[in-house]
C-alpha cells in the first residue's frame, strides 16, 4: 500500500466516523463551503425535508423554511458568512411530514493557514421537545392564572355578601348594646373577614397585572388626603400594638393618579409599617418638588436584612419567616402599581432598626381626554 | 311619606347583598325601593314619587348598571335624568366612561360606614 492510498484510507475513515457522529443526532451536520453554500447535512435531516444528498448544493433553502423565518434567516446567514461569525439561530423546517419542526443551527467558520474562511461545519438540533415542553409550561402558568382569576371572582360575590351582613351584625349589636358578648364577637368576625377582603383583592390584583396591564383611571388626588385618611383607617390597629403614626407635611399634594390605587399604595404601606413596626412610632411625610410627588413610610421596627431587600418587591417573597402571615403580594402590588403611574419605589432599612419606604410619583398634568 | 327627603332606589342582583344594604339602609333612616336589575330599576321609577338616590350595581343581567345610566341621561329635560346615582360595584377599572355622569363610585367589597357617609353627601337625612 502506498503512502497516498494510506492516506486515502485514513481520511475515508475519518470522513465515516463524522459522518457517524452527524447520524447519531437529530437532524445532523452540515457543512458548507466558504462562500455559504451547503455541500454537506446528514442523512436524517435530509430525509426530514425530503432531499438528496446531490440536491443540496443549488438547493433553495429559503423554500424549505417557515415563511415567517426565511428571509429573517437568509439575511441572517449572508451577515454571518460575510463577517465569519459564529452561527447561531432557531428556525422551523417544513418536514415531508406537512409539519414545520423547530431546528437550532449552530456552526462555526473553518479558516485556513492564511485566516481565510475555508468551510463552514455545525449542527442541526431537533428542539421540537423543548419547544413544545415550553409551550406546555407556558400553558400551564396560562391556566393557572385563569384558575385564580376565576376562583377569586367567585368567591368575591358571597364573601361580599358575608362581609356586608358581619357589618350590619355589628351595626345592630352595638346599637343595643355596644358591650355586649354579641357586640364583641362580631367585632371579631367582621376583622377576620376583613382580612380576607384584603387577600381576595391582593389574589385579584396580581391576577390582573399578570393578565393584563393595571388599568388605572386617573383624577386629581391629594396624597395627603389619602394618607391622613389611611391612618384613620388602622389608627385602631397602631393603637393596640402600641405604634403612634404621626404625619408630617401641612400642604396638600395635588396629582393626577388613580384614587383607588393611591389608597392602595398608603394601605399597603401602613399595613407593613404596623406588622414589622414592633409596636414603635411610625413616620410619614408627604412632600412635593416640581415634577415629583413623594411619601416617606418609616418604621423602627425589624427592618429587613440587606440581602433580602432586593427581593421584597418580587411576587410571593416575604423578608421574614412564615410566623407574620400574609401572601407576600403587598409590595408586589404596590410596586407595579407605582410603576404603571411612571413612578419609583425604594426601601432603605438596616436589620433592627427599621425600614424606610419611599415613594415617588410624576406630578404630570391632567391628560387630554381622548 | 310622599315628599319625605330620603327615598332610595337599590338596584343590585344579588339578593342576599340587596337584602343586607336594605336592612342597613332602613336602620339608618331611609326609604328603600328595591330592584333587582335595570329593567326592574324603570319600572320602579314609573311609578312616583321619584327617589332621592339611586345605588346602583353595575354588572346585573337583563339590563345592567350602563344600560340603566343611558336609559336616564338620554333625555336632560326628563327629571329621570337628575337622580343622583351612587354606582356600588366591583368592577372599578371599567367606569371610566361613567364617571362623569354618577355622583360618587364606591367599590365592593362594601364598607357599610363609606357607602352612608356617601348617601348622607347627596341625600341629607333631615
Amino acid at each position: 500500500m502506498t503512502d497516498q492510498m494510506r492516506a486515502i484510507t485514513a481520511l475515508r475513515q475519518s470522513e465515516q466516523i463524522y459522518r457517524g457522529i452527524g447520524e447519531s443526532l437529530d437532524f445532523g451536520i452540515w457543512t458548507c463551503d466558504a462562500k455559504g453554500r451547503n455541500v454537506y447535512a446528514s442523512e436524517s435531516f435530509l430525509k426530514l425535508i425530503g432531499i438528496t444528498q446531490e440536491q443540496c448544493a443549488g438547493f433553495n433553502w429559503a423554500n424549505a423554511l417557515h415563511p415567517d423565518d426565511a428571509a429573517d434567516t437568509s439575511a441572517a446567514w449572508k451577515e454571518c458568512v460575510r463577517t465569519g461569525s459564529k452561527w447561531e439561530r432557531v428556525h422551523r423546517y417544513l418536514g415531508v411530514d406537512g409539519r414545520y419542526h423547530p431546528i437550532l443551527a449552530r456552526g462555526v467558520a473553518i479558516r485556513n493557514e492564511r485566516g481565510e474562511i475555508a468551510h463552514w461545519a455545525g449542527i442541526n438540533l431537533d428542539i421540537g421537545e423543548i419547544k413544545e415542553t415550553e409551550q406546555q409550561l407556558r400553558d400551564a402558568v396560562t391556566a393557572r392564572d385563569e384558575f385564580l382569576s376565576i376562583a377569586a371572582h367567585e368567591l368575591k360575590t358571597p364573601l361580599t355578601a358575608l362581609h356586608l351582613q358581619l357589618q350590619l351584625m355589628g351595626r345592630i349589636a352595638s346599637k343595643e348594646n355596644a358591650g355586649s358578648k354579641l357586640a364583641t364577637l362580631s367585632s371579631g368576625a367582621l376583622q377576620a373577614s376583613n382580612q380576607l377582603v384584603r387577600l381576595l383583592d391582593e389574589l385579584l390584583d396580581v391576577t390582573k397585572i399578570r393578565v393584563s396591564k393595571l388599568a388605572l383611571e386617573k383624577h386629581e388626588v391629594d396624597l395627603r388626603a389619602a394618607v391622613i385618611e389611611g391612618v384613620s383607617a388602622v389608627a385602631e390597629e397602631a393603637r393596640q400594638i402600641g405604634s403612634v403614626i404621626s404625619i408630617n407635611g401641612d400642604q396638600p399634594v395635588v396629582g393626577y393618579w388613580d384614587p383607588a390605587r393611591i389608597n392602595q399604595i398608603v394601605a399597603n404601606l401602613l399595613s407593613n409599617a404596623i406588622k414589622y413596626g414592633e409596636g414603635k412610632p411610625i413616620e410619614i411625610t408627604v412632600e412635593a418638588d416640581q415634577a415629583h410627588a413623594r411619601l416617606l413610610v418609616l418604621d423602627r421596627g425589624m427592618g429587613i436584612p440587606l440581602e433580602k431587600q432586593p427581593v421584597i418587591f418580587e411576587r410571593f417573597e416575604r423578608a421574614t419567616g412564615p410566623q407574620i402571615s400574609g401572601l407576600g403580594l403587598g409590595l408586589y402590588i404596590v410596586r407595579q402599581i407605582v410603576e404603571a403611574h411612571g413612578g419609583l419605589i425604594a426601601v432603605d432599612s438596616e436589620l433592627g432598626k427599621g425600614a424606610l419606604f419611599i415613594v415617588e410619583l410624576p406630578l404630570s398634568e391632567r391628560e387630554e381626554a381622548t | 311619606m310622599t315628599g319625605r327627603p330620603g327615598k332610595l332606589l337599590l338596584v343590585e342582583d344579588n339578593a342576599v347583598i340587596r337584602s343586607t344594604l336594605k336592612d342597613a339602609l332602613d336602620l339608618e333612616g331611609y326609604e328603600i325601593r328595591e330592584a333587582g336589575n335595570g329593567r326592574e330599576a324603570l319600572d320602579a321609577l314609573a311609578q312616583p314619587p321619584l327617589p332621592n338616590l339611586i345605588l346602583l350595581d353595575l354588572l346585573m343581567p337583563v339590563m345592567d348598571g350602563w344600560g340603566l345610566i343611558s336609559e336616564l341621561k338620554r333625555d336632560p329635560g326628563n327629571p329621570l335624568a337628575n337622580i343622583p346615582i351612587i354606582v356600588v360595584s366591583a368592577v372599578g377599572d371599567r367606569t371610566h366612561g361613567i364617571r362623569s355622569l354618577v355622583q360618587d363610585v364606591i367599590q365592593k367589597p362594601i364598607m357599610l360606614d363609606k357607602l352612608i357617609h356617601a348617601i348622607q353627601r347627596f341625600c341629607p337625612l333631615p
